[in-house]
């Protein structure tokens, strides 16, 4: 069930109107219930792992917690780790890794009677299985007690609006709002909630699917020209951006509905005037997650520059990595880590002390090139292999080749414009309660001008999130 | 009254008035706006344009299908003239018999519920191995503009009944192209959907060299008639029927040099021939043969007729058009 489809449409008022009807105890159990019903929806089958993986990591944080042995401690932990790992990387990495081998040994000669493996990715292992991993750490490093509530563990692990694309929960953020009694949302919570559901459905179906033909058009092309290139890299830029954050924005606004608050994802990531700045609002569950969870145990910046450097190198390919086998993600990774490097060295910020002040005139250039450089990353992150990235760069270079539309070319810039001003909007109010202050008939228009939009935007076929394939 | 009511008014007026300068400005530009990226090419665009413009004013009791042939033969006004029956020409270039079903059956009877469907058929139609029909077919079938007609589903019904009184929901495909709105907006109109020869030229241009070249290697090659072109009209026949709708076979005339392109000359011209009783015998349809205007001079190549060729035809078929199917 996907957040733009019609089914999520009757699902969620359902759930939401049940859910208040009950006690705080029996909410969980339904609220459990109904996301496991939203997740099986795709495929049942990829429920038994979900199971598995919450029984698992609720038993061994319990055991982590229990020991007073340093020692066995984090034998559990690794044990835990073990299993979440293990699955991540089965599901995830298994047949990329054989099917490398396979091509690497029959290169030197050898032809090993390997079988093919197909495994089929189970949707939203990513996601869970980071939340789940943050949950054993923090268990582990005595900065939260484990749950001893299965039910209350089982919804961390499978609240449906972030089980599949997250946000990535903190146990430490959502774990007590799942064990505490929430209150019934107020009037503006509600509003609030449902604003956040139909700006992110106008993200998601007016500029993200608008967006998906034309950069799937340039990418397609065999010999792109320059114009080709960089309209198709723009295009995939608001996309990706407008799908993610629409998705987040969905989930918020449903988990708000529900009582619950969830960690904000994106924050107007392309007004950043550098790019560390841009991994501070971009995708900041998982930024965050890295910084703390593999930068961090790394050595972060306490261990010299250069060790610095490699750590922001290493944790940004593993983050690329995170994404799915492939070496475009790799190559996507490396180029953020070097880019992170590099402003460090030249500037020594770091993602909590850069500049976050208002944007100012002499901003623009900055963002300007920043932006430049994140799309210029996205076209390796959208390549399908180290052929199509370097076909792209070289179409670069090419004023004659095969070219978009000029429907393609004026809908990517009536999408960028409006992703600024939407972007600019959020920066003068990012805060709901910002927003209410804001007119009550300005507040109506934006509301009409979005549903305008969904209306001549509907109807066509329904794309599927991006990150769903992560 | 309250400065919170007044707020709460003037933000409902301003909704309201949102929504009406959207219903009101796609209401100005429609029919001037063109489906053409809808589907995969102009002509084919321009004939749902044509249908869709048509769905929404006097009922039409007579579309006449086919391909290019009937596209540049039939002149539908003047059937309607000499008939009173309100009358379409709805031909697509390049279709084949394939094409019949979704574009009649799923397309333009439920669109316009004609009392009657005049097919104009010919040996090109009926060719089982030609390698272009079948493109062509995916091509129409696979556009987004064909999805969206023929969807099922209660969604697709609430939108199809929204869609009756909203321009805004109607047009939001076309809207969806900023060079469409900018051409609408300009006062640029698509190309309208005259009559063949209304305006004195051929709507589209035909090449004859082109086409001398390409069929026996395209449209007519190895030619075989009597399977699955002649199965998909049968189908389509009879599903035009279930629906209600009476349908008559027009056999369309060409020159004689047509002959020479068919790989296998005359026992090509036999085949489609017993392959076009087949139909009739199968499905009780009425048979107008047309196709004895073989003069050069009414042609503008092997098969398209010229204004004075669609004159002649138009007027064949009004005379053998069956009288139980005359108006009134």
């Amino acid at each position: 069930m996907t957040f733009n489809s019609v089914a999520y449409a009757i699902f969620l008022p359902v759930v939401v109107a049940v859910c208040w009807r009950l006690r705080h105890r029996a909410q969980n159990v339904f609220l459990v219930a109904a996301s496991y019903v939203f997740y099986g929806y795709w495929d049942p089958r990829f429920l038994l792992l979900l199971w598995f993986t919450t029984g698992a990591d609720f038993v061994i944080a319990q055991r982590i917690e229990g020991e007073d042995d340093d020692k066995r401690r984090k034998r559990w932990l690794l044990l835990a780790l073990t299993v979440q790992l293990g699955i991540l990387g089965y599901f995830k990495y298994a047949g990329f890794f054989v099917d490398s081998t396979r091509v690497l040994l029959s290169r030197v000669g050898i032809e090993p009677h390997v079988p093919i493996l197909r495994v089929l990715l189970p949707i939203g292992v990513s996601f869970y299985t980071f939340q789940s991993i943050s949950y054993t750490f923090d268990v582990y490093r005595r900065r939260m007690r484990a749950t001893r509530n299965l039910v209350d563990y089982a919804l961390f692990v499978a609240f449906f609006p972030v089980l599949v694309a997250g946000p990535i929960e903190r146990a430490r953020h959502l774990l007590p709002q799942v064990a505490r009694p929430r209150t019934k949302p107020s009037i503006e919570k509600v509003r609030s909630g449902v604003g956040l559901i139909l700006l992110g459905l106008f993200k998601k179906v007016v500029l993200a699917d608008a967006m998906g033909p034309v950069a799937d058009a340039a990418f397609g092309t065999h010999h792109p020209a320059a114009t080709t290139v960089v309209f198709g890299a723009y295009a995939f830029a608001i996309q990706i951006y407008a799908d993610f954050s629409g998705y987040s924005d969905i989930a918020r606004g449903s988990a708000r509905l529900l009582g619950f608050e969830l960690i904000r994802n994106f924050e107007q990531p392309y007004l950043s005037r550098n790019i560390t700045e841009f991994w501070r609002r971009w995708h900041i569950s998982l930024s965050t997650w890295l910084r703390d969870y593999l930068y961090v145990p790394l050595g972060g910046n306490r261990r010299g520059k250069l060790t610095t450097y490699r750590n922001l190198f290493l944790t940004m390919v593993l983050g690329g990595l995170w994404h799915g086998a492939g070496l475009p993600f790799v190559m996507w990774g490396a180029a953020h880590g070097a880019l992170l490097a590099v402003h460090r060295w030249r500037t020594g910020e770091t993602t909590s002390s850069v500049s976050e002040g208002p944007i100012r005139t002499r901003d623009v250039g900055r963002i300007f090139v920043t932006f430049q450089l994140t799309t210029l990353a996205w076209i390796v992150f959208r390549s399908s292999g180290f052929s199509q990235v370097a076909m792209m760069f070289g179409g670069l270079v090419h004023l004659h080749g095969a070219s978009l539309s000029a429907d393609d070319v004026a809908l990517v810039g009536l999408a960028f414009g409006v992703m600024v001003v939407m972007d600019l909007l959020q920066r003068l109010r990012p805060t709901f309660e910002a927003w209410t202050r804001t007119p009550r008939p300005v507040r109506a228009a934006a509301y009409a001008v979005l549903v305008l939009g969904l209306i001549v935007w509907s109807g066509g076929s329904a794309r599927p999130f991006i990150y769903f394939h992560f | 009254m309250t400065n919170t009511r007044v707020a709460i008014v003037v933000s409902v007026l301003t909704i309201v008035g949102l929504f009406g300068l959207g219903e009101g400005s796609a209401r100005a530009l429609e029919g001037r706006l063109s489906s053409a990226g809808e589907w995969p090419d102009g002509p084919v665009a321009e004939q749902f344009n044509t249908v869709l413009n048509a769905e929404h004013g006097p009922s039409v009791s007579v579309v006449f299908a086919g391909s290019s042939m009937v596209e540049a033969g039939v002149d539908a006004s003047r059937f309607a003239s000499l008939t009173g029956l309100r009358s379409l020409n709805v031909a697509l270039p390049a279709s084949t018999n394939f094409m019949v079903e979704p574009w009649l059956v799923h397309v333009v009877v439920p669109m316009l519920r004609p009392r009657i469907v005049a097919i104009g058929v010919a040996s090109r139609d009926f060719n089982d191995n030609g390698n272009g029909p079948a493109d062509a077919l995916q091509a129409v079938t696979q556009a987004p503009g064909y999805r969206s007609v023929v969807a099922r589903g209660t969604l697709a019904r609430i939108d199809r009944v929204v869609s009756r009184y909203s321009a805004l929901v109607r047009l939001r495909r076309e809207l969806r192209r900023p060079t469409n709105v900018l051409r609408a907006l300009s006062g640029g109109k698509p190309s309208s959907v005259p009559a063949p020869c209304a305006s004195g030229r051929p709507r589209y241009a035909y090449h004859p060299s082109s086409l001398v070249s390409a069929y026996p290697t395209t449209v007519l090659k190895r030619y075989s008639a009597g399977g699955t072109q002649t199965r998909a009209l049968i189908k389509a026949v009879r599903e035009l029927q279930r629906l209600g709708t009476k349908v008559v076979l027009v056999k369309l005339p060409t020159t004689s040099d047509y002959l020479s392109l068919h790989p296998h000359g005359h026992r090509d011209i036999v085949a489609f021939d017993a392959a076009l009783r087949d139909v009739v015998g199968e499905t009780n349809a009425s048979l107008i043969d047309a196709s004895a205007l073989h003069n050069k001079s009414f042609f503008r190549d092997q098969i398209h007729l010229n204004c004075a060729g669609a004159e002649r035809l138009t007027m064949a078929i009004t005379r053998e058009w069956p009288s139980s199917l005359r108006k009134g």
